[in-house]
């Protein structure tokens, strides 16, 4: 192969990944003085789970309050409030560096990020204590004020980095695809900042299809640290009518006080024990009841298709649906055309439920935990390599609560501080061999032929997935999940394409993303086995206890001389006392923890998402 | 039901085609566009291109538009019925099928 071929660029600082830890961190490492080019496998601004964005952002009061002047908040929600209740609800196994990097330097930014929306005429709608609800097409635009308002930044768009190019352990560029063309382009830079987003190996979606682990996986492949890789995020998730399955609506029946029943297959209630009920509304920590639950049902072989449960409406009149949906598409039309959420037609969600009185609805995953090891500078456990946002992991513990849109932006201002001023120490330098390699090895794809297809590939992965690292995992599931997981991983090695054309080949880039999502997923497994515990968003059917006298810990994956080696280790602390080691089961451990914040952290109508 | 697409790939061909794939499916299953091309990528023919490195799914993005019937829709907002649907590319260059820049 020609190396010729490959178009060769030059730049201080390479940003992967056009949403809002990427967009974030480009400008402030051009602010920093960098040259610096992003690469986005979409378009920068309008991708990526960035514009899915189906809720808010928020600051901590007493900073709405006070340094930004901002009189209808409510201080009571205070910085130690905020910080307290994160490292609370993600059960104690936040790095507490990250967490005061979080509250400390995210006001700054979140109220930057306002006055962008702002210029950019984007409407951000205020709710107590220091919300801002808005669509996710809004926070694009706003980031995308901030971005073409600073200059020395290029972008790549539609371009896809696959891997990360090394030379005696520092990162000096990366190798991508341009998606349309088919070319490759080698990227030669001093740092590059990761802001390219979680992975989501299951076969039901709620998130942009963009969501491949990436980062994660060509980071661990380069040999960076990932950690917490077995908490995944699950939201309620309509399953039904076809078109609007995959949409988030059914999260808001909760903020707008919807009242039905929650039933399986068969029109049995779904029975929650009442001293948990009555926490519903008024703890953060209710979504997991529901996770518990509904997983139960599920797992229990009691589900709907597509492991769903109904929600029950037929205690309501006609009148009293209507009401409800009333005051939803009311809210919903601050920010998105009348009875709609997105382009999802509320109407039609309605109808169904006023014709058949109940409708089939999941939990998705929207959100991982899990990724690349950082502190609070967001450096990787690699030189030149910094991570930012959904990617990373470390923040939010075993269970999110608060914004993922806070952390992206919060962690890529800082990241793009952070690789501006090692830019400037640093020297462009080449790694010929490496890069040849990299560039021989995906242009090997298109000379396999009689393997597994990418498309295949990818539903194998999902089916692995739905079956053992859902919502209530055990022991039998995850070992057989890890051996399907290598079986896959074997087959992917002939993946073939059937068309040999370079010109947008969905087939090969499906087959690169494919191979990142399964390196996730059985990190996901992996991890899922060896935590022998229940924690956050973590639940075992075979090991119901909360253990703080074994699992206190975050589990950390390497890959050394090929092979993937598991170490664990205690979270940092830096003024948060880590409860004392004992056993516990997961509900009365919720039930102790619960802080009875009235759902002061957020308004009932502005879960950010 | 019937989809007509109409194909070019502009590394290999000359000049554009229609072909017709039969899918299993009918009005009631209110597949939208963007669900037929995935079936028929995932079941029936995985060289056929389509919008789908970076897809919101949920009419956001707004990047998946297309003609559908003659008229400009985004595929995975269009939930299709009858018994043949004619799908072309948007207006612009065609990279392949129904990908244009």
């Amino acid at each position: 192969m020609p190396y010729q071929n490959v178009k060769q660029l030059r730049t201080d600082v390479l940003i992967v990944g056009g949403g809002g830890a990427g967009i974030t961190a480009a400008i402030s490492s051009a602010k920093n003085g960098a040259d610096v080019l992003i690469a986005s496998k979409g378009k920068v601004g309008n991708s990526g789970n960035t514009i899915m964005i189906g809720g808010s952002y928020a600051m901590d009061g007493e900073s709405a309050y006070h340094d930004y002047g901002i009189k209808e908040a409510d201080p009571k929600l205070t910085k130690k409030v905020l910080f307290d209740s994160i490292i609370n609800d993600g059960f104690h196994i936040s790095d507490q560096n990250l967490v005061e990097q979080f509250v400390e330097e995210s006001p700054w930014i979140v109220n930057e990020v306002r006055l962008w929306a702002e210029k950019a005429g984007q409407k951000f709608k205020f709710g107590k204590p220091a919300t801002w609800a808005m669509s996710g097409r809004a926070m694009g635009r706003a980031l995308y004020q901030g971005l073409i308002d600073s200059d020395n930044i290029d972008f790549l768009e539609d371009v896809m980095v696959v891997e990360l190019i090394k030379k005696n352990d520092t990162i000096i560029g990366a190798i991508a695809i341009d998606i349309y063309s088919g070319e490759m382009i080698e990227i030669n830079s001093k740092s590059v900042v990761l802001g390219t987003g979680g992975f989501q190996p299951f076969s039901l979606k709620n998130t942009n299809s963009d969501m491949t682990g990436d980062g994660i996986a060509m980071a661990f492949r380069a040999g960076a640290k990932v950690a917490d890789m077995e908490f995944l995020l699950f939201l309620l998730t309509a399953l039904e009518p076809n078109e609007i399955k995959g949409s988030i609506m059914p999260v808001y029946f909760t903020f707008f006080d919807f009242k039905y029943k929650v039933t399986d297959r068969d029109g049995n209630e779904v029975v929650i024990p009442p001293e948990l009920k009555a926490i519903e509304g008024k703890s953060e920590l209710c979504k997991l009841i529901d996770l518990y639950y509904y997983g139960k049902v599920v797992s229990e072989g009691k589900g709907t298709e597509n492991d769903g449960v109904y929600f029950d409406f037929s205690d309501s009149t006609d009148e009293e649906i209507n009401s409800m949906f009333e005051g939803l598409m009311d809210y919903y039309s601050n920010f998105y055309k009348k009875g709609y959420y997105h382009a999802d037609s509320v109407e039609t969600y309605r109808d169904i439920i006023l014709k058949n009185r109940r409708i089939k609805v999941s939990m998705g995953n929207e959100y991982t935990l899990g990724g690349i090891v950082i502190n609070e500078k967001m450096e990787t456990s690699l030189k030149g390599l910094y991570a930012a946002g959904e990617c990373t992991s470390g923040t939010f513990g075993a269970n999110r609560v608060a914004d993922a849109v806070v952390e992206m932006m919060v962690q890529g201002y800082r990241a793009g501080v952070t690789a501006a001023e090692y830019a400037k120490g640093a020297t462009f330098k080449e790694n010929r061999e490496m890069s040849k390699k990299i560039v021989e090895t995906y242009l090997s794809y298109f000379d396999n032929s009689g393997g597994i297809s990418a498309a295949i590939a990818n539903i194998e992965l999902e089916n692995i997935s739905d079956k053992a690292i859902h919502f209530l995992r055990n022991e039998n599931d995850l070992n057989n999940a890890i051996i399907a997981y290598e079986k896959l991983e074997e087959k992917l090695k002939s993946v073939s394409l059937h068309s040999k054309s370079k010109a947008y080949n969905f087939e090969w880039i499906s087959a690169i993303q494919a191979k990142n999502r399964l390196q996730c997923a059985k990190l996901a497994a992996i991890m899922a086995k060896e935590r022998k515990e229940s924690r956050g968003l973590h639940l075992r059917s075979d090991f119901p206890m909360v253990d703080n006298e074994r699992y206190l810990i975050r589990q950390m994956a390497e890959l050394l001389e090929g092979q993937i080696v598991i170490t664990s280790r205690s979270p940092i602390v830096t003024s948060y006392d880590l409860p004392i080691g004992q056993q516990k089961d997961y509900f009365s451990y919720i039930l102790e923890h619960e802080m009875g914040l009235e759902n002061l952290l957020y308004n009932e109508q502005g879960e950010s998402v | 039901m019937i989809l007509r697409i109409l194909r070019f790939d502009s590394e290999l061909d000359q000049a554009s085609y229609y072909q017709e794939y039969d899918l299993p499916i009918s009005s009631e299953d209110r597949f939208t566009v963007m669900d037929a091309l995935n079936y028929i990528f995932n079941n029936l023919d995985s060289s056929l291109s389509f919008f789908s490195h970076s897809v919101c799914n949920h009419g956001i993005c707004g990047r998946c538009l297309m003609i559908v019937d003659g008229k400009p829709s985004l595929a995975c907002t269009h939930i299709l019925g009858g018994e043949k649907v004619v799908i072309e590319p948007k207006k612009g260059t065609v990279i392949r099928d129904l990908v244009v820049k």
